[in-house]
């Protein structure tokens, strides 16, 4: 008991908290803007717990997030801000399409060419910015975000040209084809196999942060960079892997979606998911595992503003909304004394 | 390619390479501002955003576009006073906290358009900012319609850069927020209050931030667009790198980043289908490269950026 004690204190006080107030604080927003507050979060709840579809759906959702948020998760334990997830995930989907729209092979052999493809794309693509922080001391958080609208130009470019539809009329390719598709995994529903793989990449990834020696090295390099170099790391070897693995599986993201939702490569094929990873990554505490609830809390969130748009009228945006103040709320935590403050408050009490 | 030369060509390139330096040029200039005294703030397209709507919404009903430009500055304002708490006083991460303002301005901004705005089926349209000739100068062939046939805002986006430039090198304004960008510890040792400096930086930098995104729905469009900004924020931190932090700097860079997204729309409208996306990529590279360049030599970005102070 003691120990799910501390569980729950050191890992999960936070983004409970966090959570909470930001269901409080868009509650009030919603009343605010004259919305039937029971009836938008019970719309949520529905989604989240209850009706068939919508779960599923919360789920196909949470696939990409959990991949995007997993990446960049692992490089922020190394004190790498890889904001390039977006671009890193375009660059995946693409290389996966290369392959997707030209090899007439069987799914078990084209599927996972075609995330390997992905991986590989995204680490490359992540593998720049890497290189320039480790050699030269270049901000990641600049690179990778110019390497994102490169990326999605690239995008359109090779949409125009070698990526294009035969019938060369828009900017996107042709269907992938039927090996390259990822098997849905509940009847009735979208859900697809990368579900699975997600979790499994999830807990792979926990395994080589917490059990490997380039994962204590990642670790090392994240809580101190000069105290890594005096017990011999190579910090900037572990850097450019940080982004290599981080790039990885922003692009194995990319060729999942490609694979199981889209079954296209368009020019703004990413809502915007690489940025969401952030959020992923920081409620999780920037742990792998964690990463898979949290990824699952905005996927739900996602899903759910669906089914809130249509029975409550409240506009998807509103999940922005509460993200923006679940990243805020963890990102103000680390620095409030909030304990201090109790501390401060019981002994004021306990003398008066 | 011959039509590429004509004058009706260059007239055109020329005064949307204006209309389209001008956000970047509001939202630059507050940047590097913010960034000097030692603070990154990578949520300017959540500000933008903030801004285009906030000025939308209001000359909307109140018909009167200055009433508009006001409500944006005060929104941007307050937006970066919530920044400076955050991530001054409190000391977050920046990075972060600027990544969770981005996803607050689409929330935002796309929550209250549906719900006050999307009642009737056609778009709803303001007034724009009429544009003003400047006697004399308007008439000048080629540079004068491009030029000085613009809405005042894009004559404010201009007369900054001077006023900006002498801030930050000819008064003691200027040398604070240097010195609070360069060694904050330094400053406060000498009685500059790093702090103050930082939340007027910030503050002034949301306040030009959502100016310049107001210029989007009020003078370049006249109507609010979910997401209008399109990636103007992220546009305008590279332009800070590429104009090395200095107002003159600055201009230079948002009017060839504006350039280069002027050239690639009349690419576009002439038919040339594919080079556009690698004029479209060519801003991002050469930013790239700047910031390549600057780490080889004393580097010109403020020693402190994004670090948190830390009074002892």
């Amino acid at each position: 008991m003691n120990r799910f004690r501390e569980f729950f204190r050191t890992q999960l006080a936070k983004p409970l908290t966090a959570v909470g107030l930001a269901l409080i604080i868009g509650a009030l927003l919603l009343w605010l803007a004259g919305y039937d507050v029971p009836k938008a979060y019970f719309a949520l709840a529905n989604a989240a717990f209850f009706d068939y579809h919508y779960v599923a759906d919360g789920l196909l959702k949470t696939t990409p997030l959990i991949l995007l948020g997993a990446g960049v998760a692992f490089a922020f334990k190394a004190n790498v801000f890889n904001i390039g997830a977006e671009g890193q995930m375009y660059i995946g989907a693409l290389a996966a399409t290369w392959f997707a729209t030209r090899l007439d092979w069987p799914g078990f052999a084209l599927l996972p060419l075609i995330i390997l493809a992905g991986a590989i794309g995204g680490g490359l693509w992540a593998a720049l910015p890497g290189y320039l922080k480790a050699r030269l001391g270049v901000s990641e958080v600049i690179t990778t975000i110019m390497m994102n609208y490169i990326a999605i130009e690239l995008t359109g470019l090779l949409l125009s040209g070698p990526l294009q539809e035969l019938d060369r009329v828009y900017p996107r390719s042709d269907p992938i084809l039927a090996g390259a598709r990822l098997p849905f995994i509940l009847p009735g529903t979208r859900l697809h196999l990368g579900f699975l793989l997600a979790i499994l990449l999830a807990v792979g990834l926990s395994y080589l942060l917490l059990r490997t020696v380039f994962g204590y090295e990642a670790r090392a390099v994240g809580l101190s960079p000069t105290a890594a170099r005096t017990s011999g790391v190579n910090v900037q070897a572990t850097i450019l892997k940080t982004m290599l693995v981080s790039g990885g599986l922003a692009g194995i993201a990319g060729a999942v979606e490609l694979s199981g939702v889209t079954h296209q490569m368009f020019k703004h094929f990413s809502a915007g998911q690489g940025y969401d990873a952030i959020a992923v990554a920081l409620v999780a505490g920037n742990s792998p595992i964690g990463v898979i609830f949290s990824g699952w809390l905005f996927g739900v969130m996602r899903a759910g503003s669906n089914l809130m748009q249509r029975s409550a009228g409240v506009s998807w945006s509103f999940v922005y909304v509460f993200q923006a103040l679940v990243v805020v709320f963890i990102a103000i935590s680390g620095h409030l004394k909030v304990r201090e403050w109790l501390a401060a408050l019981k002994g004021g009490m306990a003398r008066g | 390619m011959a039509d590429i030369l004509t004058v009706a060509f260059l007239v055109t390139l020329v005064q949307a390479t204006v209309r389209m330096a001008t956000p970047l040029l509001f939202t630059a200039l507050g940047e590097a501002m913010s960034e000097r005294t030692g603070v990154l703030n990578i949520g300017l397209e959540g500000i933008m955003l903030i801004g285009a709507f906030t000025g939308f919404a209001v000359t909307f009903y109140t018909g009167a576009n200055w009433v508009g430009t006001v409500a944006a500055l005060i929104a941007g304002g307050l937006v970066g006073l919530a920044f400076a708490a955050v991530c001054v006083t409190l000391r977050s991460n920046q990075v972060i906290v600027g990544a969770a303002l981005n996803m607050l301005g689409i929330g935002l901004t796309g929550f209250l358009y549906r719900k006050y705005f999307t009642a009737s089926a056609t778009s709803i349209l303001i007034e724009r900012y009429e544009a003003i000739a400047i006697p004399g100068l308007s008439r000048l062939p080629i540079i004068g319609p491009a030029l000085f046939q613009q809405n005042i805002l894009v004559y404010i986006a201009f007369a900054l850069v001077p006023i900006a430039a002498f801030v930050l090198h000819k008064t003691s304004w200027g040398l604070e927020i240097i010195a609070a960008g360069q060694h904050p510890k330094a400053a406060d040792t000498v009685g500059i209050n790093v702090f103050r400096v930082r939340y007027i930086a910030v503050i002034v930098g949301g306040m030009l931030a959502a100016l310049g995104g107001s210029f989007l729905s009020m003078g370049h469009s006249v109507t609010f667009l979910e997401g209008m900004t399109t990636g103007r924020g992220f546009i305008s931190l590279a332009v800070v790198i590429f104009g090395r932090w200095s107002p003159f700097g600055v201009l230079a860079a948002a009017l060839l980043f504006g350039c280069a997204n002027a050239f690639q729309l009349r690419l576009q409208a002439m038919g040339v289908a594919i080079p556009h996306y690698i004029v479209l990529m060519i801003p991002y590279i050469f930013t790239i490269l700047a910031v390549v360049v600057a780490s080889k030599r004393i580097t010109a970005a403020p020693a402190a950026l994004a670090q948190p102070y830390e009074k002892v």
